[in-house]
């Protein structure tokens, strides 16, 4: 039975192992599936049915219609006469077990029925205020807006940062290039857990609490960053720099013209990264933002569920959102992510 | 990037007539730098260039070490060190002050017990459980020679998400109101809540950190796989070998290596759990069931009520020392393995 | 035009010393290559001279300006690299255009020089495409372009021509040496191979292990090798020596005996030996004749072990006596020989070098 755990199977045959693989591959994307997508699907419902029980599978909400002589519009309902005829039926008001309604041909006419009755009349309906309104209502447009700062200042500077040390590590002979690498490399050690309290201090020194730049700046050196990019720069013939170097340009001018440019493609990995590492980032921007305008996305997103009244109908739009950029980088650029993983071991 | 050799020569004028307008841009950066190169001499220059990242470094990282090890040994809820007296080795001294370690409430710090206690069976679980998953999955797509790409990408893409995002995700699929008991009702007209009770919410949170990451080092276990020849199966076959014994006898032995290796990386990444429990659980709920080491580090820290950043610190300590053992033996294993 | 003089050169790492005191003077506009077997030095020497390579001690000077300190670009130096080293994400044109850029030059000028250069390497057709893009000859040529156009002092080639196939690279040694008749700047060229050495060169300098061996006219190296060294260096197929004894000097010239060579007389004064000195005697291929030995000529015998035919010419290889190394003769035209047949060989003793077997130093060169 295990059989199917061997190996890679011969082409042209297909046999109980076989079957068992795609079993599990199919159920497996059921798993990792559902549960995004029902955070999806009920991200579009409204508050009322959000919070009904059995959950409908698909996004529904009350039908509602206008009729003269009623201020509001009344919902839809159908009335089971005891005869077990059906009747289309609008709510004008309910009181304890019996309900005021009126059939909408005949609008003058109201009737009291019993609530067993009846059966509310549901349409399809996808509520996007969900996703409009925390923007005004809780500053998810502020939040979004710092997730974006962040992500995109620390990433550029990750890639500049990161990309002159490993250009210094690879491309030069310098007393202490040795030990400054196995100090880089010895910073994948050290994680922020262990170090978050003294971090924290660092950035009240250095008055960066509660600020923006206080996350970005820890955030910009990243040893993964250095030593992808320096075994990248590696493979660049020295030659080419020493070409540049009789053709007058400056450290920096090789550094900025050939050197940068020729690693394009480890440049665009660690992108990739930056912006998934920055876009996620949730324990660090925690410790150093305290005011709600600073939030992030992550921290916004959080404290939402903290309040006292859960409001799942907005948080399931805004986890969407914050899901969202993820997904689609990952849609596009999925090989690349998961070959880079694979190759270096990254995450 | 080397554009290939197809690519239109018109193309390539044009991008380098581009080039051209950015070399304004670019020539702000290069001037002072140049000139810089002047002052110092080329030699100079790999310094300036490792320079900011190492700033950096030791900023964020090399101090805040340094100041971990010191604020463990100081007492008092004053943030900057030198406000701080030194207490010497009585935040250690509390943390393992316990009748029974096996007790939590037996110890001075029965939170910090608990979340050891905590933390030691969710990483036993968690690395038992993923690896399990990972490594089925791994074979599974391993063998699947259609649709390959597609599924890998699938497992792959829950490790992209945000701890938040991941946690809200489950808490709203495990709510009262939630897909599941909604499959409850229909099928055993019963209601489960699950956060709400110990047991399921750590069964749970073992659950949801395995679909978290699982992906990740199913990766790495495929990479290993895809990395042992294929010739040395077709010699197996040619020798009769049934497809149990090159399991057993092939592909588990080449596999080894690369297995210890992700189990140390999953202890490691283990001990630390946090985020997504934290966020799954509603800050480690209920009770105090599913609070963790990172959590208590951080309560004990940035609760306004608490701030005893010296006892978070020696927390911390602790905490790291647990984890070089890991990294070193990770590192370790990792070198045997190039072997 | 760059007069370039060097004076006991050194390079070391660390407490390993490469170059071990180098004097060599390049005279203006002259074209000088270096040559030696590989890891003789002289690419550490070639990079010294351009300044990518650090100089440990000694000096070098271009004309009279001291520049061991000057950076490559303060020499203006060109190189032309092995591998070329082309930037790989440059059309030719930014290429040849990127060195001038970095010495702020007016664009127009850059223009002109540019088109000049691809115009006079016929490579003004692509000057749009990659390098990627190009054949190793026109990549090669390019390379030469981007030199060209930095109009420099000196002009350094790193065995530029050992990615090409034989037949370019014939073709391109001929381009060379026109533009360097064209060109008129000084050009120092690293090889490993003898005959470009010897086909493109005014003057060689042969390296070995860190050290000069000789430096002369490519004509000089080959009939008055100073050395075993340079002797067995220079010339291809390799010179054929026989230990040998001197049994008497006199007027006439020097008695020798030889086991392979049996007894014969070299027709030179002032050959400093004496009797009973060990030497090596040296003689070319070409100056051996099949054929038994006459008057006024003298000859040994060999057995044929292998027979290399090319037509127009062909190396019989054979063993003399217990000696190790085999006999080349050179022969002119096809000729056949049964392997193992035994053929006799007689040259002219003028025509012998004479090495002195304690140090290898020459005694005697070959008549012209």
């Amino acid at each position: 039975m295990i059989a199917f755990l061997t190996r890679t199977r011969h082409p042209g045959r297909f046999d109980l192992t076989d079957w068992l693989a795609w079993g599990w591959a199919i159920l497996g994307t059921l798993v990792v599936a559902i549960p995004i997508a029902w955070a999806v699907i009920s991200s579009l419902k409204t508050e009322a049915e959000i919070n009904s029980f059995p959950p409908a599978l698909v996004p529904r909400a009350a039908q509602t219609i206008t009729v003269d002589g009623q201020a509001k519009p009344l919902s839809m309902w159908v009335r089971t006469m005891p005869d077990g005829s059906e009747q289309t039926v609008a709510l004008v008001r309910r009181i304890g077990l019996s309900a005021t309604v009126l059939d909408p041909s005949k609008p003058d006419e109201t009737f009291r029925v019993p609530v067993a009755e009846l059966r509310q009349l549901k349409e399809f309906h996808l509520q996007f205020s969900n996703y409009t309104e925390p923007m005004k209502q809780f500053n998810f447009l502020r939040y979004l807006w710092n997730t974006v700062f962040v992500t995109v200042v620390a990433t550029v500077l990750t890639l500049l940062l990161n990309s002159m040390a490993a250009f210094a590590l690879s491309k030069y002979r310098f007393a202490g290039r040795n030990a400054m690498f196995a100090l880089i490399l010895s910073t994948m050690m050290i994680p922020l857990s262990v170090i978050m309290v003294p971090a924290f201090m660092v950035i009240v020194g250095l008055n960066l609490a509660d600020n923006l730049w206080g996350v970005i700046l820890s955030t910009v050196s990243t040893p993964t960053g250095v030593f992808l990019l320096r075994q990248y720069m590696l493979t660049i013939p020295d030659d080419l720099i020493e070409a540049a170097r009789v053709d007058a340009a400056s450290e920096f001018r090789i550094y900025w013209r050939i050197v940068l440019p020729l690693c394009a493609p480890a440049l665009a990995v660690l992108a990739i990264f930056s912006v998934i590492w920055r876009w996620n980032d949730f324990l660090w921007p925690l410790i150093v933002l305290s005011s709600p305008e600073n939030y992030t996305l992550q921290i916004g997103l959080s404290s939402l569920q903290g309040q006292f009244n859960v409001q799942w109908h907005y948080i399931l739009a805004m986890t969407v959102v914050t899901l969202l950029p993820v997904t689609v980088v990952f849609l596009f650029l999925q090989k690349y992510i998961t070959e880079g993983v694979a190759s270096s071991g990254v995450k | 990037m080397t554009a290939p050799a197809s690519v239109a020569p018109a193309i390539v004028a044009r991008g380098e007539r581009i080039g051209d307008g950015l070399d304004a841009v670019m020539r702000v950066v290069e001037v002072p730098m140049a000139a810089l190169q002047r002052l110092l001499g080329a030699a100079r220059m790999p310094y300036v260039f490792i320079l900011p990242n190492m700033l950096l470094f030791t900023v964020f990282v090399f101090v805040p070490v340094g100041l971990a090890i010191a604020y463990a040994f100081t007492g008092g809820t004053n943030l900057l060190i030198w406000d701080r007296p030194f207490v010497g080795l009585e935040n250690f001294r509390a943390l393992l002050d316990c009748g029974s370690y096996l007790e939590p409430s037996t110890c001075r710090y029965n939170l910090f017990w608990t979340a050891v206690h905590n933390t030691w069976w969710y990483t036993l679980l968690n690395t038992l459980g993923t690896l399990f998953f990972a490594l089925v999955t791994a074979l599974v797509l391993n063998r699947l020679t259609r649709g390959r790409g597609f599924f890998r990408a699938v497992f792959f893409y829950p490790v992209l998400l945000s701890p938040v995002v991941v946690g809200l995700i489950w808490q709203w699929f495990l709510a009262r109101e939630g897909l599941l008991n909604g499959f409850l009702t229909d099928w055993f007209d019963t209601r489960i809540i699950f956060l709400l009770e110990v047991g399921w919410s750590r069964a749970w949170v073992v659950y949801v950190s395995i679909w978290f990451h699982m992906g990740f080092f199913m990766l790495i276990i495929l990479a290993g796989l895809q990395a042992i020849p294929r010739d040395i199966y077709e010699a197996a076959e040619i020798d009769g070998t049934s497809q149990w014994r090159q399991f057993w006898c092939l592909t588990l032995p080449l596999l080894l290596p690369n297995l210890l290796v992700v189990t140390v990386l999953l202890l490691i990444r283990s001990v630390q759990v946090f985020d997504e429990a934290w966020v799954l659980t509603n800050g480690g709920g209920p009770g105090t069931a599913n609070t963790f080491i990172v959590q208590f580090i951080y309560q004990t820290a940035f609760s306004p009520d608490l701030r005893l950043y010296g006892l978070a610190s020696a927390a911390s300590v602790l905490m790291g020392i647990a984890l070089l053992v890991l990294t070193l033996s990770q590192l370790w294993l990792a070198k045997k393995a190039e072997v | 035009m760059t007069a370039i003089s060097m004076k006991d050169l050194r390079k070391s790492y660390g407490s390993l010393e490469v170059i071990h005191g180098i004097d060599i003077d390049v005279g203006s506009g002259e074209f000088v290559a270096l040559v030696g077997p590989s890891g003789c030095g002289k690419s550490t020497l070639l990079r010294m001279i351009s300044g990518l390579e650090p100089i440990s001690a000694g000096q070098m000077n271009f004309d009279d300006q001291r520049v061991n300190d000057l950076s490559p670009a303060q020499r203006q130096i060109a190189m032309v690299f092995q591998s070329y080293a082309l930037y790989p994400h440059m059309s030719v044109r930014k290429n040849l255009s990127f060195g001038l850029e970095n010495l702020r030059m007016d664009r127009a000028e850059i223009n002109r020089r540019v088109d000049a250069a691809a115009k006079m390497l016929a490579i003004d057709g692509y000057l749009d495409r990659r390098p990627k893009a190009l054949s190793g000859g026109q990549r090669q040529r390019v390379a030469i372009g981007r030199a060209i156009v930095r109009q420099p002092r000196v002009f350094l080639f790193d065995e530029p021509l050992s990615n090409l196939d034989a037949k370019l690279r014939v073709q391109t040694r001929s381009e060379i040496t026109k533009l360097h008749k064209q060109l008129k700047t000084t050009m120092i060229y690293v090889t490993h191979d003898q005959v470009e050495a010897m086909t493109m060169a005014q003057k060689i300098v042969v390296l070995n292990k860190g050290k000069v061996e000789q430096i002369g006219r490519p004509l000089d190296l080959f009939e008055r090798p100073a050395n075993l060294f340079v002797a067995g260096f220079i010339g291809s197929p390799r010179m054929n020596l026989y230990p040998g004894k001197v049994v008497s000097t006199g007027s006439e010239g020097v008695t020798l005996d030889s086991a392979q060579l049996g007894r014969f007389v070299v027709p030179a004064a002032g050959i400093d030996v004496q009797s009973g000195n060990d030497v090596t005697i040296g003689l070319r291929p070409s100056h051996l004749r099949l054929g038994s030995a006459e008057a006024g000529s003298s000859g040994g015998a060999m057995t044929v072990e292998q027979v290399e035919s090319m037509g127009h010419e062909t190396f019989v290889y054979g063993r003399t006596g217990q000696s190790d190394e085999l006999t080349i003769v050179h022969v002119p035209g096809h000729f056949e020989a049964e392997t193992g047949s035994s053929l006799a060989f007689t040259f002219d003793p003028a025509f012998a070098h004479l090495f002195s077997s304690v140090d290898g130093r020459s005694l005697k060169g070959a008549r012209i």
